[in-house]
């Protein structure tokens, strides 16, 4: 039974530590108001999730089917940037290395973990399921108040994608603990792998069978395909998963249908928790590998892997008998400022590795060289998402690396480094963006030249916002990747670099460029909440 | 440079006092500052380091008010912070010229300036090395180096020799005693001997209020006629315990060595031998029994 009291005991603690800060509280906020905001007021035109022309009716099945798929797509994604910090709390305030000289073994702390990062997920579905109650009585459109078809899609479908979440940030932590900005990055990508991959490689699969239950992880067909049955009443011609998901925008919608909602199906779901048993299993599987919080196999920016870095040579010349320290030269002013952007370019680009600097140059030569659209469109994003982890932690550094003491205590902090960080995030996404402009200016549209400012002050702007505001770099790195992944696939509002400037006029360009403006205004009470928070 | 720290308060969310009523003078000449966890020697030196502004009073420095124009402190300050970081993928030398950049120094005395410093540090021979393979020791002599970059007036080392093996401690203690002078050295420390020994004037705070000011000479003077020790067996001692503030036990035939200091009012245990207080003892009397 003592292993899993200590799992308990873990998961408890953890739990506390995370629930206990404003973030949490701001995420249960966030939650409330986003569920307020998915299903839409009664008798409206307008609706995030719409089937074509039509929306559901809010019944208490129509809005916790709605409710339930969003859950089980969003919880997924974000749900991983929530939770996925549990070993390295651990490992940044030293508990780890007591819990290290303890009994607990390596699967038991790990699955305690996994349990306390469910806990926090299911504590935000909890949240959910209250706001429900209250949006049904609000926004409702007819139909009694059923909790069944409320709460039991809510219940039953989503967690456990939850649970797996809460496994993979586990994994994450332990197999990648030195890349954490590639995680981040990486995990979007991974999440709209999984979203995609049920309703292509798997749509053959009937969904009311258990195999058509455990491939349709985020219950999308599920909760998607029973709607439709519906919606063919009145709409025959609906084609299959014919459904669009806007949130947090909303979008036009000419007419409605009821969802008579989920029937007799509710024991095939429980098909879904086989994700438990894959989730576990992946726990005790990285639990293999975990170092147990044993400094040596940290591993130091340039060593290699499971060795600790080459330490200096032991202070033998340091002489009991010393008794005159050596003379120091005078101090010498400089220009300060040019100085402290230098400083911080070097910070931004110091100790990337050989084949990352191969990338960045073989990226920027393409944008130099490849048909100008497509240098515009496709490369020079690419070339910016390329440099996401230099970026992120303008604004932050100084709190990740534990450095505000000392560069706070130095003259004109606000008037001084801030800005100088700014001008060295802008001097280098220009100087990426150099050649698209050029090219841009021989070419004659000066509206191409003003998107590549705009967006390059709009990259670095806004890292510096959230870097100050959140002090750290995990904001930046997740929405700035949904911003290139949306600009990628031609969303127009999300056309950062202006390359559909020429085409669609300046309007989304001079929005960039007032942004980037709106953000640089905004790092600076960043700041001064940073100073101030000491 | 004169420092003038008058009625100083700080007090953090949920009421907790870092600081009361704290008043006091500081001129050139090397300051330690004592006190148990929760004294307020912390706080009291991210005051005067412009990090964190007072609830109320002031801090004056050469008559001006250094929350209204912190930087004027700011462009004379060394600071070395009780728990700092660093940025682990630079070397010594480039986190260095880093710092110089922010204090608004360059140019080629500051080069010679950085590396006279890593040879004072004994880093001259890591100065490449990136400073994430540094040992806890190493790290902490990167911070000492970057607070004396900008020759500081008023130079401010929270905990400086936490981390720091006997050798080095000496190194650095002969090293602030060499750059006193003229300018102001404020430290704190747990370790009563590092203080006894580097500072010219001592401040024991307790509670976040000043209990006593001077010399370790005159300090030890609170506890003057007051320390005693005896052997005792096991019953004895924790009477003593009970009694007296025991500074010091150590085992002796199969009893035990003690050292006691008397309470207020209390009269030394029959076969006890005076002994000359120690400026432990005096931190001991004057945090156990409040103000002399």
């Amino acid at each position: 039974m003592q292993p899993i009291w200590s799992l308990i005991a873990i998961a408890r603690a953890d739990f506390l530590q995370r629930t206990r800060s404003y973030g949490f509280l701001i995420t249960m906020a966030l939650t409330v108001f986003s569920v307020w905001r998915l299903v839409p007021e009664a008798g409206s035109t307008r609706a995030p999730m719409h089937f074509g022309d039509f929306r559901a009716v809010n019944t208490a099945a129509g809005i916790g089917a709605t409710i339930a798929t969003m859950c089980g797509l969003w919880l997924f994604f974000i749900g991983f940037y929530l939770v996925s910090n549990a070993v390295k709390r651990d490992e940044d305030t030293g508990v780890g290395q007591i819990i290290a000289t303890t009994q607990v073994g390596k699967a038991i702390y790990l699955l305690g973990k996994m349990a306390s990062n469910l806990a926090v997920l299911l504590a935000i579905l909890g949240a959910v399921s209250i706001t429900v109650v209250a949006v049904f009585l609000t926004k409702g459109e007819g139909g009694p108040l059923d909790l069944a078809q409320l709460w039991l899609p809510l219940w039953l479908l989503v967690p456990p994608s939850l649970v797996l979440v809460a496994a993979l940030a586990v994994a994450a932590e332990v197999l990648l603990p030195r890349a954490r900005g590639v995680v981040s990055v990486g995990y979007f990508f991974f999440w709209t792998m999984m979203m995609i991959v049920p309703m292509t490689a798997f749509k053959g699969v009937p969904i009311n069978t258990p195999a058509g239950q455990v491939t349709d992880l985020f219950a999308m067909r599920t909760v998607v395909e029973a709607m439709e049955t519906d919606l063919r009443i009145v709409e025959p011609a609906h084609k299959t998963m014919e459904v669009q998901i806007n949130f947090p925008f909303d979008e036009r919608v000419g007419r409605t249908f009821v969802f008579g909602g989920f029937k007799q199906v509710f024991p095939l779901w429980l098909h879904r928790f086989v994700w438990v048993g894959v989730a576990v299993l992946l726990v005790v599987l990285v639990a293999v590998p975990f170092r147990r919080f044993d400094p040596a196999f940290r591993r130091a920016p340039g060593a290699r892997r499971g060795r600790m870095p080459d330490l200096a040579p032991p202070d033998e010349e340091f002489a009991p008998t010393w008794t005159e320290p050596v003379a120091l030269p005078a101090v010498e002013t400089g220009s300060p400022f040019l100085l402290v952007l230098q400083s911080e370019l070097r910070l931004m680009l110091h100790g990337r590795s050989r084949w990352w600097w191969l990338v960045s140059a073989g990226l920027l030569i393409a944008t130099a060289v490849a048909p100008l659209p497509i240098a515009h469109h496709y490369l020079l994003p690419c070339l910016w998402f390329w440099h996401v982890l230099v970026l992120s932690k303008l604004g932050s550094r100084e709190v990740s690396a534990r450095t505000t003491e000392i560069v706070f205590s130095a003259p004109s902090p606000l008037r001084r480094q801030l800005p100088a960080a700014l001008g060295a995030g802008l001097a280098l996404t220009l100087v990426l963006g150099l050649p698209v402009m050029l090219r841009q200016l021989l070419a004659g549209n000066p509206a191409g030249v003003l998107g590549v400012a705009a967006g390059a002050l709009f990259l670095t702007a806004f890292a510096l916002a959230l870097g100050t505001w959140t002090n750290g770099s995990k904001a930046f790195e997740i929405l700035f990747t949904v911003v290139w992944y949306g600009a990628m696939n031609d969303a127009p509002p999300l056309d950062f670099a202006g390359a559909l400037a020429q085409a669609r006029g300046t309007g989304t360009v001079l929005a960039y460029l007032a942004l980037g403006m709106l953000f640089t205004a905004l790092a600076v009470p960043g700041r001064f909440k940073q100073l101030r928070g000491l | 440079m004169q420092l003038e720290i008058q009625h100083l308060t700080k007090r953090y969310r949920g009421g907790k006092l870092g600081l009361g009523d704290f008043t006091t003078d500081i001129g050139p000449g090397i300051l330690g500052l004592l006190g148990p966890n929760g004294a307020g020697k912390s706080t009291l030196m991210r005051i005067l380091a412009t990090i964190t502004r007072p609830s109320s009073g002031r801090v004056l420095a050469d008559g001006v008010d250094i929350a209204g124009e912190p930087d004027a402190v700011r462009r004379v300050l060394g600071y070395l912070p009780q728990d700092f970081g660093v940025y682990p993928n630079l070397s010594a030398v480039e986190f260095l010229q880093y710092i110089a950049a922010l204090k608004g120094l360059g140019g080629n005395g500051t080069r010679q300036r950085i590396e006279a410093l890593l040879d004072e540090m004994n880093l001259a021979t890591v100065r490449t090395h990136p400073i994430s393979s540094f040992s806890g020791g190493m790290k902490q002599r990167i911070g000492i180096a970057q607070a004396l970059l900008n020759d500081p007036r008023l130079l401010i080392l929270d905990e400086p020799t936490v981390g720091l093996d006997p050798q080095e401690r000496v190194r650095f203690r002969n090293l602030l005693a060499h750059l006193a002078g003229d300018r102001i050295v404020i430290l704190s420390s747990h370790i009563v001997s590092d203080i006894e020994a580097i500072a010219d004037d001592i401040v024991i705070m307790h509670e976040g209020r000043l209990l006593a000011r001077g010399t370790a000479a005159t300090l030890r003077q609170a506890a003057q006629g007051r320390a005693f020790e005896r052997t005792a067996d096991t019953a004895r001692l924790d009477d003593l315990k009970r009694r007296h503030i025991v500074s010091r036990v150590s085992r002796h035939n199969g009893g035990w060595e003690v050292r006691y200091l008397l309470r207020d009012g209390a009269t030394p245990e029959p076969g006890s031998v005076g002994v000359d207080a120690t400026l432990e003892d005096a931190y001991l009397v004057l945090t156990t029994s409040g103000p002399a």
